[in-house]
């Protein structure tokens, strides 16, 4: 029953549900430029997005209880998980310091993309005519399709990544970068390093951009040749880009903080740690690791 | 406290490589075509700030705090159900040790009353004997006395009825026959007599 219907779904949107190509368009489009800020749509669903979260830790947290139920056991859940996965990174000590960062970087960009799915995001708008042309304005974007939000978030990451380094190893964590030690080749590697920082920017930003309005570019294709049902496993797929993409940015930003942390001093005493056990201990290492 | 920490470190990390996006977006050339604008870029970052304040004041604080509280519960109870436990074994054992006490000396004192008992009895039974060995003694002193005096009296009054008989002899006049027969007759008779 269900497969026929949905065939004749299929069917009939695509003879008389046709719809207009959405305009693609990689900046979001300002609704109004107030000087200071440039109002843009992609802004307006940022702040739908924080709103979202405020208000469901607010109403989670709101009569805790020492034994959880319905959305604080949820919510209890997910952070209990996640505050795990970071002390199993960066270890205790670190992970009090990291935990709200890439917990936050995490939700922001989870819900962001899962918002943007949201029927209505991306549709509901206002008419434009520009050049001579009618198109639709959007009133909101996915904050993440905006590359103002990924960069953003993007340059926190890397920005806490030095901060964390500098406050944990002081000068010595500068040395990463200039150094004299093995004078050409080391001196090079370093300035390498300094150089992969800042790539470090733009793979986050452009990650994180790429995939999610490509998702929506997707979902604007397909919604124009078959307008009915047929973007129903693309809308899937999409919600599950969104939660990889949220758990990327926010892993690596983890483990770019916890390597900027850890220096090189540590890492050889681990290394020299290693060597002092015998080989069945590393045996034993290596097949735990496996 | 942690959170101030980390919006300070946010805000501090971050607001050098902002002057420097901010300048390099505010013509518009390659990266305003994307959509790269200042203003932009520095509200995003603001606005990632201030949610990771909010969240760390209205979420993660509170639930971590709670999980912490949990924890600590669940490490507190697993600690008494331990004493429990142990006391309870501790009981159960001083328990056993009580009653094992208890069985040995009562069965200490059945033996004892047990012990008691048949020495009661044997000095009861004992005790009889001697006192019906005495009656007894005592009663055939008794049969052994009379009998003498029964026999001590009738040899008194054997001899009187011999003399009475002898009288009535003399009263008589008898032949000699008669008179032999007569004597050997109480002879005989005092002879029994004797012999009883």
């Amino acid at each position: 029953m269900i497969p026929i219907a949905l065939i004749a779904l299929l069917a009939v949107g695509f003879f008389f549900g046709r719809v207009e190509l959405e305009r693609i368009s990689v900046p979001a489009d300002t609704l109004v430029d107030l000087g200071f800020l440039p109002l843009r749509n992609s802004l307006l669903a940022t702040w739908l997005t924080m709103a979202v979260l405020v208000v469901l830790g607010i109403i989670a947290t709101a009569r805790m209880t020492l034994v959880p139920r319905g959305l604080q056991n949820l919510v209890e859940l997910v952070l209990e998980g996640f505050y795990g996965l970071v002390e199993s990174v960066a270890g205790p000590d670190r992970a009090r310091r990291f935990f709200p960062l890439v917990m936050t970087i995490f939700l922001f960009v989870l819900t962001s993309n899962w918002l943007g799915l949201v029927p209505g995001f991306g549709t509901i708008g206002f008419e434009k005519v520009e050049e001579g042309e009618h198109h639709l304005v959007p009133l909101l974007r996915a904050a993440t399709t905006d590359l103002n939000t990924t960069f953003g978030l993007a340059l926190v990451s890397v920005a806490m990544a030095q901060y964390f380094g500098v406050a944990t190893l002081r000068l010595s964590y500068l040395g990463k970068f200039f150094t004299l030690h093995n004078f050409p080749i080391g001196t090079f590697v370093g300035l390498l390093e300094l150089i992969s920082e800042i790539a470090k920017i733009f793979s986050f930003s452009f990650r994180l951009f790429g995939n999610i309005f490509a998702g929506h570019v997707l979902l604007a294709v397909i919604v124009f040749l078959v307008p009915w049902v047929a973007a129903l496993p693309f809308l899937g797929l999409e919600l599950f880009v969104g939660l990889i993409q949220a758990f990327i940015f926010a892993m690596l930003t983890l483990v770019f903080l916890t390597m900027a942390t850890i220096g090189h001093g540590e890492g050889h005493e681990e290394h020299a740690h290693a060597e002092a056990h015998g080989p069945a201990e590393q045996h034993a290492r290596t097949t735990a690791h496996s | 406290m942690d959170g101030m920490f980390a919006l300070m470190s946010v805000a501090g990390g971050g607001l050098p490589l902002l002057a420097a996006a901010l300048l390099a977006a505010e013509e518009p050339g390659p990266l305003g075509a994307l959509g790269i604008d200042g203003r932009m870029l520095i509200a995003q970052i603001v606005n990632f700030a201030i949610l990771l304040g909010l969240l760390w004041a209205f979420l993660y604080r509170p639930v971590l705090r709670m999980l912490q509280e949990r924890r600590e519960r669940i490490a507190e109870s697993m600690r008494r159900a331990e004493e429990v436990k142990q006391q309870l074994a501790r009981a159960q054992q001083e328990y056993e040790a009580a009653l094992l006490r208890a069985r040995r000396e009562a069965q200490g004192i059945i033996a004892q009353a047990n012990e008691l008992g048949k020495r009661l009895t044997d000095e009861a039974r004992q005790r009889a004997q001697a006192e019906a060995q005495v009656d007894l003694d005592r009663a055939r002193a008794q049969i052994r006395l009379e009998t003498q005096q029964a026999i001590a009296k009738l040899r008194s009054e054997v001899a009187d009825l011999a003399v009475l008989a002898a009288g009535r002899i003399i009263q008589r006049s008898l032949d000699t026959r008669q008179h032999y027969d007569l004597v050997a007759d109480v002879l005989r008779e005092t002879e029994k007599l004797k012999v009883e």
